[in-house]
């Protein structure tokens, strides 16, 4: 970056951790939450990579995709070996492939719907768990003392309580198991472990990851009801951002991303 | 080296913040965990993390 003459940002450094000596996340969360970190770096290095027409940049996110991959496969074999992945939903088993008949399979907004299908299983699973472990970093971040960013964090935790909420009440009607929820492995006592800067940052991150996930959800599930479900919830996440980047402005925190004008003036 | 386009900007931006972050964050968590599993997938964490930083900030 330096050598195309680009300026960076402004790094964190260890002056952003404020409690170098107080363990906050139980192991198992810890586990939890760099799965879901690697996961959303993941997808953000590969549409890196095949984004960039520049060779050495290329290579750069081509390196990095392979070793993030090898992280995430780390955390997975960690989840699987504490049992944390669980619980695993079965579908049974059929012996040919069965074409649609009836329009029936897009389900309805009102009244009996069909069972859920494992694409659905899938979705509405991996989206519980990234909701599920913001909001136990929500939690753990309220502990700050700027009342207004407290505030904000909080908010976002009853926004991720209530999409949990919407998520499981799809799998009760099924009587699919209960998702688990992470209450117990995170601090919320005491000071704050980290500056506000970081918290907001790391907030906007993984509500970012949150509100494209939800997206991806609500076009690539076929029941109509799943669709709606996700939408409104991305459609909340978004307005959570936008209240994010401008308290971030506020605070004096916000760097502005490079316009395609300089001396813009508005 | 060639002008880099806006999507490569964009995405080193980006890349450079959250690996100064998790490199920061990772260590910490590295230095408090309390089994030889966990500490050794977030050795490999801070790893990647401290080699992308370094990788841009190359002058």
């Amino acid at each position: 970056m330096n050598q195309a003459g680009r300026v960076l940002p402004v790094p964190f450094t260890e002056q952003d951790i404020l409690l170098p000596n107080d363990k906050y996340y139980s192991d198992n969360f810890v586990i939890l939450l760099k799965y879901k970190l690697g996961q959303d770096a993941l997808n953000l290095y590969v549409t890196s990579l095949s984004t960039s027409t520049n060779p050495e940049v290329r290579a750069f996110y081509k390196k990095l995709s392979q070793d993030t991959a090898e992280l995430v496969e780390k955390c997975i074999e960690l989840m699987v070996k504490r049992g944390l992945h669980q619980p695993v939903i079965h579908i049974p088993k059929s012996d040919e492939v069965e074409r649609a008949q009836t329009k029936k399979v897009l389900g309805k907004f009102i009244g009996e719907k069909r069972p859920l299908s494992a694409p659905e299983v899938l979705q509405i699973q991996n989206n519980f768990v990234s909701t599920e472990v913001l909001k136990e970093i929500l939690r753990s971040f309220s502990k700050t003392e700027t009342s207004e960013i407290r505030e904000h964090f909080e908010r976002g935790k009853d926004m991720c309580s209530k999409h949990l909420e919407m998520m499981q009440a799809k799998f009760e009607k099924e009587e699919l198991p209960q998702m688990p929820t992470w209450e117990s492995e995170v601090d919320t006592e005491g000071l704050p472990h980290f500056s506000d800067r970081l918290m907001m940052f790391k907030v906007s991150l993984m509500v970012g990851a949150i509100g494209a996930r939800y997206g991806v959800t609500a076009t690539a599930t076929l029941r109509k009801d799943i669709g709606a479900t996700f939408s409104k919830m991305m459609g909340e996440v978004v307005l959570y951002a936008e209240d994010s980047a401008a308290l971030m402005i506020k605070n004096n925190m916000f760097d502005e991303p490079p316009l395609v004008k300089l001396n813009n003036n508005i | 080296m060639e002008d880099l386009t806006a999507s490569e900007i964009t995405n080193l931006i980006a890349s450079f913040s959250t690996n100064t972050m998790a490199s920061v964050v990772t260590s910490d968590l590295l230095k408090k965990a309390e089994s030889d599993d966990v500490r050794s997938m977030l050795e490999l964490g801070v790893q990647i993390a401290k080699a992308e930083v370094k990788v841009l900030s190359i002058s």
